[in-house]
Parts: structure tokens; sequence; C-alpha cells
């Protein structure tokens, strides 16, 4: 048990070289950094405790995936099976727990705690017969992938857009919009298998096009509606609608760019903050997105020519 | 025409391929054998350009890969992507304008479901399928006979002999000899990262024997049963 957290200890070590990040660097900024959301959550809403044991909790859920579970099983002993998931889990929700005593929050504090012990006894996420249908069809796969893995948050937007309306609340209308264009982003967020790139019969340059334009053709199939029927209540408004959904097609552009300026690695941690950092001030967009090109071409003329 | 000169690769200081050189003439089918970690895996992929490597492969075509139908050993899927999104994604990717499968879904695969959830066998059909689907001239198939079930087996072999009709070039890594000794004009013997032999179709037999005294010899007598 003790080598098994100890190989786990290794993976996450060896994941921020991958990044690019100096290991001891990279615990003591997520330190940092998750004192930092704590704080920032509890100084703004008064739910932050329900938000904050959530999601530790889902942080636990996907501890609980099948697949890593049934390979536990076969490897270990059933008791020291348990234990480890036990452990796992303990682990996992321990920085929530200890933040929660901090504020206080003793009762959810421990329910988080026994929550995540007992759910050593259940597995997540076992694999569905049922196939989610998308309107994705004719070009997978990011979307068609994206959607069936998110379908919820995706539901979860258009009710939002929806409250926005009855309540008449315009910026609630507009966050959705946003979480919408950020979420069609997040499917482009990670490099796929080299045959995916290899298979094309073109130049780098019709890659980027086609995986631009089909972007922008979904990304439109999610959001015009939205768009549409948001303007109808907000008319005055809807110019800023307008712009945000210009906005988020130019960032999927963009995602695409960076993703595979970066191919087959995932993007570096300096490529990430400077994205980041170009995404929360767009104009800087003009000057990266040339950088990315280039070095897009540069990587993906390995696989296409 | 493709000719393979001086092929070679290594990983570090590890020489894994030495100066490979071989000819793939249109409809014929080649085999290559070799032990597990021999290099036929790395060479089939640095000839279909998804690994690097130093010598040249020439064709008549300007590119070979957009040619080119690879089935690799385990074929990878895409999470949450049914067979017939995969089939979709190969030929959009080939410039193929086809959408309804239904037709060419020989192995009665169940393309709804997600390809991921496929068994071994039906995930080398449903890959197989794909790069049949975009009309290749050059098939490198790596172990297609694997985890695939006899009746499957059978038209996989029958499916080489129409390419080899059509006048395709197919080059097949297996470790049942059997399928090769159906399918292939040639068979090259890939050791230590070398082409130690070239056997022509007479003497298959031969091979399947001379492999057979190489790999057993007295090795399962040091268990004592």
């Amino acid at each position: 048990m003790y080598y098994y957290f100890l190989l786990q200890q290794r993976i996450l070590s060896r994941k921020m070289e991958e990044l690019g990040l100096n290991p001891v660097l990279g615990y003591i900024l997520g330190v940092l950094v998750f004192l930092g959301l704590s704080f920032y959550l509890f100084y703004k809403t008064t739910y932050a405790g329900y938000i904050y044991a959530a999601t530790g909790l889902s942080l636990v859920l996907s501890f609980g995936e099948k697949e890593r579970n049934d390979f536990l099983k076969t490897t270990f002993q059933l008791a020291i099976y348990r234990q480890v998931r036990a452990a796992e889990n303990g682990l996992l929700v321990l920085p929530f727990v200890v933040f929660l005593c901090c504020k206080t929050e003793f009762l959810l504090a421990l329910g988080l705690l026994l929550a995540a012990l007992a759910l050593c006894l259940f597995n997540s996420g076992s694999r569905l017969n049922m196939t989610i249908p998308t309107p994705f069809f004719r070009f997978p796969f990011e979307f068609t992938t994206g959607f069936r893995k998110y379908w919820l948050l995706y539901l979860i937007a258009y009710f939002v857009a929806w409250k926005a309306i009855e309540v008449d609340n315009f910026n609630l209308g507009v966050g959705s919009l946003a979480f919408l264009c950020l979420l069609a982003m997040s499917h482009y967020a990670l490099p796929e298998n080299d045959y995916y790139v290899w298979m094309y019969s073109c130049t780098p340059r019709q890659f980027l096009l086609k995986k631009t334009a089909t972007a922008w053709l979904y990304l439109s199939m999610l959001t015009l509606p939205l768009v549409v029927v948001l303007s109808l209540f907000f008319w005055d408004k809807s110019w800023i609608l307008c712009l945000i959904l210009g906005l988020g097609l130019f960032l999927i552009g963009a995602m695409i760019l960076a993703k595979y300026s970066a191919y087959p690695r995932e993007m570096s941690l300096p490529q990430a903050l400077f994205f980041g950092l170009a995404m929360w001030f767009p104009p800087l967009l003009l000057i990266v997105m040339p950088l990315f090109y280039k070095r897009a071409v540069q990587q993906l003329n390995t696989y296409l020519q | 025409m493709i000719q393979i000169e001086n092929l070679s690769k290594n990983y570090g200081s590890k020489v894994v391929l030495k100066q490979i050189s071989f000819e793939l003439e249109p409809g014929k089918a080649y085999g290559m054998v070799g032990e597990n970690g021999a290099g036929k895996t790395t060479l089939f992929k640095c000839i279909a350009g998804l690994e690097p490597c130093s010598g040249s492969i020439s064709s008549s075509y300007s590119i070979l890969k957009n040619h080119l139908g690879f089935l690799p050993t385990n074929p990878y899927f895409l999470p949450k992507i049914t067979g017939s999104e995969y089939l979709q994604l190969l030929c959009n990717a080939r410039n193929i304008p086809l959408s309804n499968f239904k037709e060419k879904n020989i192995f009665d695969l169940p393309l709804g479901q997600y390809a991921e959830t496929y068994s071994t066998g039906m995930k080398k059909k449903l890959a197989l399928t794909g790069i049949l689907l975009q009309k290749n001239d050059f098939f490198i198939l790596d172990e297609p006979f694997n985890g695939v079930d006899i009746q499957s087996n059978m038209l996989i072999t029958a499916i080489i002999q129409r390419l080899k009709t059509a006048q395709k070039t197919i080059l097949i890594s297996s470790h049942i000899f059997s399928t090769l000794n159906d399918t292939c004009d040639q068979i090259y013997v890939l050791r230590g990262g070398e082409i130690a032999q070239k056997v022509e179709k007479q003497d298959f037999q031969q091979l399947d024997e001379e492999m057979r005294q190489f790999v057993l010899g007295d090795k399962i007598e040091s268990f004592q049963f």
C-alpha cells in the first residue's frame, strides 16, 4: 500500500515536470492556489461551505471510476483495496475538511469526511450501454465527445439562460453564454492520439482551417439559439451578446492554434499562462495567434507531410 | 512500387532497426515475422511516418501516407465516439463522401455503440473497415488476425486476397503462420533489427519448420514438467 501511494506521488511529480514545472514549486503553488480559491469562495458567497463540500465530493467521485477500481481490485486483496480507497478518499478531502474546520463549519467537515469514506464502498462512472445522441455526427470528434462528457453542464447553461429571462437578469444570460463558449473551448484542451492527426490527407494549414471551421459551425449551433432568444428579451443589449459570441468564436480558434502549437504534448504551463493572459486581455491574441499558428504548422508538419 | 532503403531507427543509444532495405510491389502481400521486440511495429510506424527515422522511403506518390491505410496492433479509439462516427471521421480525413455505413458493415459491428466499449476483435475489425473505406492503395496491417474470431479471420483473409487482385500493396505482420501462408507472396524475417531472411512462397513451409526449431529448441525442457 505504501508503494502504491509512493507511485501516485511520482506520477503527480512527473505530470508537473511534463508541464515544465518544478515539482516542489508545483506543490507549493498548488497549496497557495487552493488557499487563495478557498478564501475567495468564502469571501464571495454565504453558500461557500456547501459549494466547497460538493467540490470535495466531486473529486472523490472522480476516483471511483470503474476501470481504475477494477485494476485495484485485481491487484490488491479486498481488505487492502478498501484501505487504499479509504486512504485515497480521506487524503483527497483532508484539505477541504481542515479548511472547513478553520471556518468553524464542523458539521459540514464531519459530513464531508464521512461521505468520502463511505464512497470508497462504491464505484462511479460505470459504462452505460446508452449512446447519447448529438447533432455533431457529421464532423466528429471534439464536439461529439465533449458534448457526451459534459451534457449535464450544457443543460445547466441553457437552464440558467432560461432563468435569466424569467428573473429579467441580463448578466445571468451573458454568463450562461460565456460559460457555453468556455465549455466548447475545453473540448480542445487535450491533444488527441497522433493517429487522428496523421490520417488526414491535407497540409497543416488546411488541417487547421478544417478544425477551426468545424469549431465555428458547432459553437454557432450551440450558442446562436441562446443569443437569438436572449436578444428578443434584452433587445437593447443584444450587441453585447453578439460581442460575446464573436469573442467566443475568436477564442476557440485561438485555442485550436494553441493546442496544436504544443502538439503532440499538452500545452506547457508558460504556454497556458500566455493563453490565459490573452483571454483576460483579448487584444493580446493578435500578437499570440500568429506565433501559435507558426508553431502549430511546424508541429503538424511532422505528421501531415 | 514502394522502396525502403537503409531505414534505421534508434531510441537513444539502443538501435532498433539497422539499415533495412526492401521493395514492395503492387498486387502483392508481404509478411513480416519476428519475435516480440524484433522491431516490426517500429518498422511499420517508420514507413507510415508516425516515427521519425533515417534512410529513405520512396514511392510514386508525392506523399505516401495519404494513400496508406495503417492498422495498428491495438487501434486507439477516442472516448465516447460511436463506431459509425469513427468511420465518418476516417472518411472525412481523406475527403471520402460517405455517411451511410450500413452496407459497408461487413463484420456486422454494432456501429451505434461507443467504439471504446468494443471487444479487442471488434476494435480491430472496425479499424480495418475504416481503412478499407478510405480507398487506400497501400496497407500496413499490424497483427490483423489478433483477437479476431474464426469467421472474421476467414473474411480478413478473403479481403487481403481481393486487395491483391485490385493491385493494392499489403504489408502484414502476424504471429499466426498459417494466415501468412494463406495471404502472402513473400515473407521477411526480422531479427535483431535487421532483415535476416527473405522467403518466397514455395519455401514457406520450410520457414515454418525453421522458426519452430529456432523458437522452441529445448527451452520448454527447462520447466521439467
